[in-house]
């Protein structure tokens, strides 16, 4: 370590620690604010927002603050639910493993708590994200959903494992053919294992007189296995092993899904995959699905899906040469299709951080919705309330409503403004970032003459 | 196939160019930003022929007269936006591989007009660009300003300026593809000079030296390889940048780089621009001590991760130049970025550029520093037609283009395409 990493660590535990301190978990907070955009419903202007114990237990308008209530004010200021990041890689150094299949890794052994992406992160107003193995792995391994804020992963962790990450970009040096074989293979090879196990233990093989049969010929019969067929009480689960007793877990609906397509097409075998083994999985696009409105309507069951940062794709007509625009968002918006927005994983080492790349960035990706014709309100859905339903965590956050935990962002000024900054972030009723206290945002904008 | 083709194209082109002429705009927005002046609440502009002829809340045409196409923006009207050096449409490499010292290369004769990436820019609000060789080369060529559209239009009328400039680069990527003779035998030309820094600033004094007549007789003989890297045409156009006739523009990012600059300014008495200057902060006050421009890439800089780290961060460079009163414009570097300007130049206004100032960088100052703003730049009587159309304010990231007018020409595309 150089003594600036040094000095840099300690200056990151030092934030992280002195957010911590002084909030008691009964702590009464009242945030007064030019604006509350509650998500859920109207905006409330001249709102106040009372929090108690790290939840929110009252807003509204001219409401009596209790004597012994913090008061945070900011009289311009524009508070919002936290920005919530669903299918992200914050905290990674290296976020996939080599091997096709780790259905085992965690990414929970992975997360750096003082990474420069958190902070970076919060720095841009998001309070929780779904972690998850990257998009290069068949089944990359099981994802987190963390709070931006805590000394350990421990600290961090609200819901591990949150999800499988399964992708069908095929791995470097895998056609699409050869990927998608092994999957199906990876399933038709679990329902062997467990149907033989199960059977062994109701009655050992070499007193049945079952033939012996080899998995690779039931690939070649069968592509999609009779799940019905399995007791799983008969199936004894301290013999599954760890490596395939997530993938358990997962086609028994214990463990949610997050499929990755990186084109339109792959969206097909996404649903062949989800069908035949029951998964309940969550799509996560690529840039070409405005193809797929149609589609995607007609699925409405699996729920909202998550957009590629990239919202406008130009499309070029190999007869002509002539490009065509795409806005994806607006296309899908139109077919009823309802989504929640990623950062981009450009920056996945460094966060957002002060990129002038709009892609990096939740809040700019939501103003580009307003720009393509996208209500205000249904906008700032795809950052707050609509990766909250995906994540199963619509009871907790998402929207600023009484009873929910207090994950609250607030800008100085409107959130799809580029000119707003973060002025704080609340996690749970913490302290988790304050600009006042951002030593790195006072060095970027001072006079550099002063620092050289 | 190619006859009928352009056939085609130069009747619609003849229809087209006949009705612009008749065709009066008048054309109202909430706000008009001319950005020669202040902005204009409910302003009024009409153009006739492909020029503005009036701007102002009270103009003499009146939407009923026969003849006249009104159009109403539920948001406001600015300049065209300008990119001030890309590689948009050049078709191949911008710079000539074989050798370090190319003034006389054109890199209009590289542009492929045709491309869609033009039109991809001109829906983006950006109607001219400077289409620049780039930093490859010790001294690379001479650069060009074109509008983007509307297509389909005659290549010619798309040139604004031929010659507009002279990109000669003391930046890493001059050396960056030379080969060292230390442990190979030279097997091809990237076995030459400049391998360092040193070696680019001795290049391109060299070349400044040679193209003035500066060299005695005695350096000649003892630099006998160097004695005649430039042909004729090439110490012409090298004299003419040195002479202030063309500008001269330095590709320089690091504050080292600058230094040496504008060093080279002071000795041969020029004007500069920079182009980059991405990690100039320490030495930004002698940047606008020495009266030299700066053309700023808006884009992310691989450094900008850590403030600690690396102080000379390039995020608050706008604003700072804008402090100091320091001329500058925006550019992209590869073609495809264009479009990205307008959103990338809202995001600097986070550290401290302020709108206009921010809007004047995009039109009017980067029409100054390419030298074409007697045509376009501003909405003022007498200029081009060049109009971008916004539904709010526009470096407001929730605002999208309306449609976008140049020389009076609209594209269908444009007026009818909701999003």
């Amino acid at each position: 370590m150089t003594p600036a990493t040094v000095l840099a660590t300690i200056l990151s535990l030092g934030t992280l620690s002195l957010a911590g301190d002084g909030d008691s978990p009964a702590e009464l907070i009242a945030i007064e604010v030019g604006r509350v955009i509650t998500v859920s419903g109207e905006d409330i202007v001249g709102g106040t927002i009372l929090v108690e114990g790290g939840r929110i237990k009252a807003i509204g308008v001219g409401l009596e603050i209790p004597w012994n209530a913090r008061v945070l004010k900011y009289p311009r200021g524009v508070a919002m639910p936290g920005l919530i990041a669903c299918h992200s890689s914050i905290g990674l150094r290296v976020p996939q493993e080599i091997v096709p299949n780790a259905p085992y890794i965690s990414v929970i052994d992975g997360i750096d708590p003082s990474s420069r992406a958190i902070k970076n992160s919060l720095r841009d107003g998001i309070t929780v994200a779904h972690v998850m193995p990257s998009n290069s792995t068949r089944i990359g391994g099981q994802g987190a959903v963390v709070r931006l804020t805590g000394r350990t992963v421990e600290e961090m962790v609200i819901i591990s494992p949150s999800g499988m990450k399964i992708s069908l970009l095929p791995p470097r040096g895998e056609t699409r053919m050869e990927s998608m074989a092994a999957l199906r293979k990876t399933f038709l090879d679990l329902h062997s294992r467990v149907e033989e196990l199960a059977l062994d233990a109701v009655a050992p093989a070499s007193l049945s007189g079952r033939p012996a049969e080899s998995p690779e010929l039931a690939a070649l019969v069968a592509s999609s296995p009779d799940w019905e067929s399995i007791v799983w009480d008969d199936v004894p689960m301290d013999k599954v092993g760890p490596e395939l007793s997530p993938l358990v877990d997962l086609v028994r609906g214990k463990m949610p899904a997050f499929t990755y397509c990186a084109t339109a097409s792959d969206v097909f075998k996404a649903f062949e995959i989800i069908d035949s083994h029951g998964l309940k999985s969550t799509l996560i696009l690529g840039a070409d699905a405005y193809k797929l409105a149609a589609v995607l309507e007609s699925r409405k069951e699996l729920g909202p899906v998550i957009l590629d940062p990239k919202q406008v794709v130009w499309e070029i007509d190999p007869a002509t040469g002539k490009e065509k625009r795409h806005v994806t968002p607006r296309i899908l918006f139109d077919a009823g299709v309802r989504f929640a927005l990623q950062p981009s994983g450009a920056a996945r080492q460094s966060g957002p951080g002060f990129s002038r790349d709009g892609e990096l960035h939740l809040w700019y990706q939501a103003a580009v919705l307003v720009r393509f014709g996208i209500p205000r309100g249904e906008a700032l859905k795809t950052i707050t309330e609509t990766p909250a339903r995906i994540l199963g965590l619509d009871h907790r956050m998402g929207t600023l409503e009484v009873g929910k935990d207090a994950n609250i962002t607030i800008f100085s000024g409107d959130p799809l403004d580029a000119r707003s900054w973060v002025e704080r972030v609340l996690i749970e009723g913490k302290e988790a970032y304050r600009r006042d206290k951002d030593r790195e945002l006072e060095l970027l904008l001072k006079d550099p003459e002063k620092s050289f | 196939m190619k006859l009928p083709r352009f056939a085609i194209t130069a009747l619609l082109l003849f229809c087209g160019a006949e009705s612009v002429r008749a065709q009066i705009f008048l054309i109202e927005a909430r706000r008009v930003y001319p950005v020669s002046g202040k902005p204009l609440e409910d302003g009024k502009i009409v153009v006739q022929g492909g020029k503005i002829t009036e701007v102002g809340v009270e103009v003499s045409v009146d939407s009923s007269s026969p003849g006249v196409t009104h159009l109403v923006v539920d948001g406001s009207v600015v300049p065209g936006f300008i990119d001030c050096g890309s590689s948009l449409g050049v078709f191949g490499s911008s710079a000539d591989e074989f050798r370090e010292l190319s003034p006389e290369i054109r890199v209009l004769d590289a542009v492929d007009f045709d491309q869609s990436t033009f039109e991809r820019a001109f829906l983006a609000g950006v109607t001219a660009v400077a289409v620049s060789p780039g930093a490859r080369n010790v001294v690379g060529g001479v650069g060009t300003v074109l509008r983007t559209g509307p297509p389909p239009s005659e290549h010619a009328d798309r040139i604004l300026k031929r010659d507009a400039f002279l990109d000669v680069s003391l930046g890493i990527e001059a050396s960056s593809g030379n080969r060292s003779l230390r442990f190979r035998r030279p097997s091809s030309y990237f076995f030459r000079l400049p391998n360092t820094r040193m070696g680019t600033v001795f290049l391109l004094r060299r070349a400044f030296m040679e193209a003035l007549d500066h060299l005695s007789p005695l350096d000649a003989t003892a630099t006998r390889e160097f004695r005649t890297m430039l042909v004729p045409e090439g110490k012409r156009i090298l004299r003419a940048a040195l002479t202030g006739k063309l500008p001269l523009r330095v590709h320089a990012d690091h504050h080292q780089e600058v230094a040496t600059a504008l060093r080279l300014m002071e000795e041969f008495g020029t004007r500069i621009h920079i182009v980059g200057a991405a990690e100039a902060l320490p030495v930004i006050s002698r940047i606008a001590d020495s009266g030299a421009s700066v053309l700023i890439y808006p884009g992310t800089n691989f450094r900008e991760s850590s403030v600690e780290h690396h102080p000379e961060y390039t995020a608050r460079l706008p604003h700072l130049l804008a402090k100091r009163g320091v001329p500058f414009g925006f550019f992209s570097k590869r073609g495809a970025e264009v479009g990205l300007l307008r959103s990338r130049v809202a995001l600097s206004l986070r550290f401290g550029l302020r709108e206009e100032e921010a809007l004047e960088a995009l039109t009017l100052g980067a029409a100054k520093l390419l030298g074409v703003d007697d045509r376009v730049g501003s909405i003022e009587p007498g200029k081009d037609a060049d109009l971008v159309a916004f539904s709010g304010d526009p470096l407001d990231i929730t605002a999208r283009v309306l449609w976008v007018m140049s020389e009076g020409h609209t594209t269908a595309n444009t007026m009818e395409r909701k999003f």
